[in-house]
């Protein structure tokens, strides 16, 4: 169990991190999401032991970490750019921390990481003869064969195609379930978050804003900045509403806001409307059997009233 | 003639000139006869290069390969520490690479004697000693195999630094935080990780240095006494007091082998763009 107790982090004329408190469950998938520079990164490298706190604790099972080097901290980390080895092959990668911690024979413990993240037979080659995705899958078994408590991934999709990001998220989404271990997951891609993870913690200029489950915290966000950074909002008539859940009519029918059409777009599974109304501008997302509104036509908004989300608009 | 070859022609020119002319001469005073008041004179002879294998200058030779290396190894001891430190130093890295560069901004000769009086028996340190009380004889700081040394070290050792701490500044940061997560100690990483990736730059400062040392001329003979200690100096006795400018050129030819040789015998092991 990982616990941060009211860590700060403050650099030369900058609060990086701000007062975070945060619990990681064993085995859970946690993510830290938010815009870069929102702390997100410094959060973790102090995990890490990269950084060190300006102030507050880091407990990991109970023991203050502290003040102590990386070495001798059982978390492990995937960076961003995956840094391996270059000077080493697949399996010298794998079996560099295992030799560290005194591990004369890693062969076996090699062998079985690769196969867990389906490199078998690529153990010889260079980290320059391997692709991204299988690049990311070395730098994971480097760290899961040490059997860290806790593992710390730094945008590790980030490098990725996007077609190829897709299918690496539901391979390590498995890869976690089968080795029970937590994860530390620090990403600004809020989809990523909200599809990956058990739990997530919406960071903000350096604050821990909301924790919360992906489907509450989209449903019920702390703030208008989770609202707006998990997914798209409209502020009309004092009320916060997700355009899948803005309708349009083009009868004016009880609680309904007079709108304007100016765009269409079709997106394959929906056809985004965007309208302008009195106070700004909304969108909805209507399914494509609903009637067809054309740039400039009159239209209403409405929308159930349970659906709109708890914040302050 | 195309352009392109007009072009080259001073290039060329300077190649012919100051490059293969000189070497041709050389090769030709080395398969010629010793005149008695020097120069080389007819019948031509390989006589000179019977000599080279007499088991003195093999002698000279090979104590000129020992220093070499011995100065290379100091070298890289001294140099990758303080390479490493630089390339640490944040903000004062300009500074501090000016400092290893600076002393070029004053004559390699003007340096040497500097050293003399620092090192005599009634030098600067052997003054403050003696006055100390530390010692009551002078130490031999000067004239012997050490001072070579240190002339030879304190002379190249720029030529280690620069080129290990701009292979060292294209290290990846992360690479030694990685290595630091997986349970590295600070020496490990060094040895494990950084070293091997910085391995061209030690491999081209490791060059840099043992070739000049291997001919160097002036340090050994200013701090080594003026005893032919190394080859450079050998071949400047032939073509002065010995005046045996024949197998002064045969000298000078088997350094510029030797030299190649190594070179080649290195390169084929490394990439080329470690110069």
């Amino acid at each position: 169990m990982l616990e941060l107790q009211d860590l700060s982090k403050v650099f030369p004329g900058h609060v990086a991190v701000q007062n975070v408190s945060l619990t990681l469950l064993p085995g859970e998938f946690f993510s830290l999401v938010g815009p870069s520079g929102c702390g997100k990164t410094t959060t973790l490298r102090m995990v890490a032991g990269f950084e060190h706190p300006t102030t507050g604790r880091i407990l990991l099972n109970g023991e203050l970490l502290n003040g102590r080097k990386p070495q001798e901290r059982n978390v492990s980390t995937v960076f961003q750019n995956y840094a391996l080895f270059p000077h080493l092959t697949v399996s010298e990668n794998v079996a560099f921390g295992l030799r560290r911690h005194g591990i004369r024979e890693p062969g076996p413990r090699v062998a079985e990481a690769l196969r867990a993240v389906r490199l078998t037979g690529k153990e010889q080659r260079m980290p320059a003869q391997l692709s991204g995705g299988e690049k990311q899958r070395v730098a994971l078994a480097r760290s899961l064969v040490l059997k860290p408590d806790v593992l710390l991934l730094d945008e590790p999709l980030a490098a990725l195609d996007p077609q190829l990001r897709r299918q690496v998220r539901a391979e390590l989404k498995l890869l976690q379930r089968e080795a029970g271990i937590t994860f530390l997951f620090v990403t600004h891609d809020q989809e990523e978050a909200l599809s990956l993870s058990d739990r997530i913690g919406v960071m903000n200029e350096g604050k821990l804003e909301q924790v919360a489950r992906p489907e509450e915290a989209y449903r019920c966000p702390a703030s208008r900045f989770v609202a707006g950074f998990l997914g798209e909002v409209n502020w009309i008539a004092g009320a916060a509403i997700r355009p899948e859940s803005t309708r349009l009519s083009t009868l004016a029918c009880g609680q309904s806001v007079a709108c304007r059409v100016i765009h269409t777009t079709f997106l394959g599974s929906v056809v985004r409307v965007e309208v302008e109304c009195g106070d700004g501008f909304a969108s909805a997302d209507l399914t494509p059997h609903q009637p067809e509104f054309s740039a400039g036509a009159m239209a209403y908004l409405y929308w159930d009233p349970t659906d709109e989300l708890p914040v302050p608009a | 003639m195309t352009v392109r070859h007009w072009f080259l022609l001073p290039a060329r020119m300077v190649q012919m000139l100051l490059f293969v002319l000189p070497l041709g001469i050389v090769v030709a005073l080395s398969l010629l006869t010793r005149g008695d008041y020097g120069g080389a004179e007819q019948p031509w002879t390989t006589e000179a290069y019977r000599r080279l294998f007499d088991p003195l200058y093999a002698l000279i030779l090979w104590r000129s390969l020992w220093m070499a290396a011995l100065a290379t190894g100091l070298c890289l001891l001294l140099g990758f520490p303080l390479a490493l430190y630089i390339s640490r130093a944040g903000k004062h890295r300009g500074l501090l690479l000016q400092l290893v560069i600076l002393p070029f901004w004053t004559s390699f000769l003007i340096r040497t004697y500097a050293w003399l009086f620092l090192l005599r028996d009634t030098g600067l340190i052997n003054t403050a000693l003696l006055k100390v009380g530390v010692i009551h004889q002078p130490l031999p700081l000067l004239y012997n195999d050490g001072a070579v040394l240190l002339g030879l070290v304190y002379g190249y050792l720029p030529f280690m630094v620069l080129p290990v701490y701009a292979a060292l500044e294209r290290i990846d940061p992360s690479l030694a935080e990685a290595a630091a997560d997986l349970g590295a100690k600070p020496f490990t990483i060094t040895l494990r990780v950084i070293a091997p990736l910085a391995g061209s730059g030690i491999l081209a400062g490791c060059l840099l240095v043992f070739i000049p040392s291997l001919g160097a001329y002036l340090t050994p003979d200013l701090m080594g006494g003026g005893r032919t200690v190394m080859i450079g100096n050998l071949v400047q006795n032939q073509f002065t007091t010995a005046r045996d400018w024949p197998f002064g050129s045969t000298v000078s030819l088997a350094l510029i082998g030797i030299t190649g040789l190594l070179l080649f015998l290195f390169l084929r092991r490394a990439p080329v763009d470690a110069l």
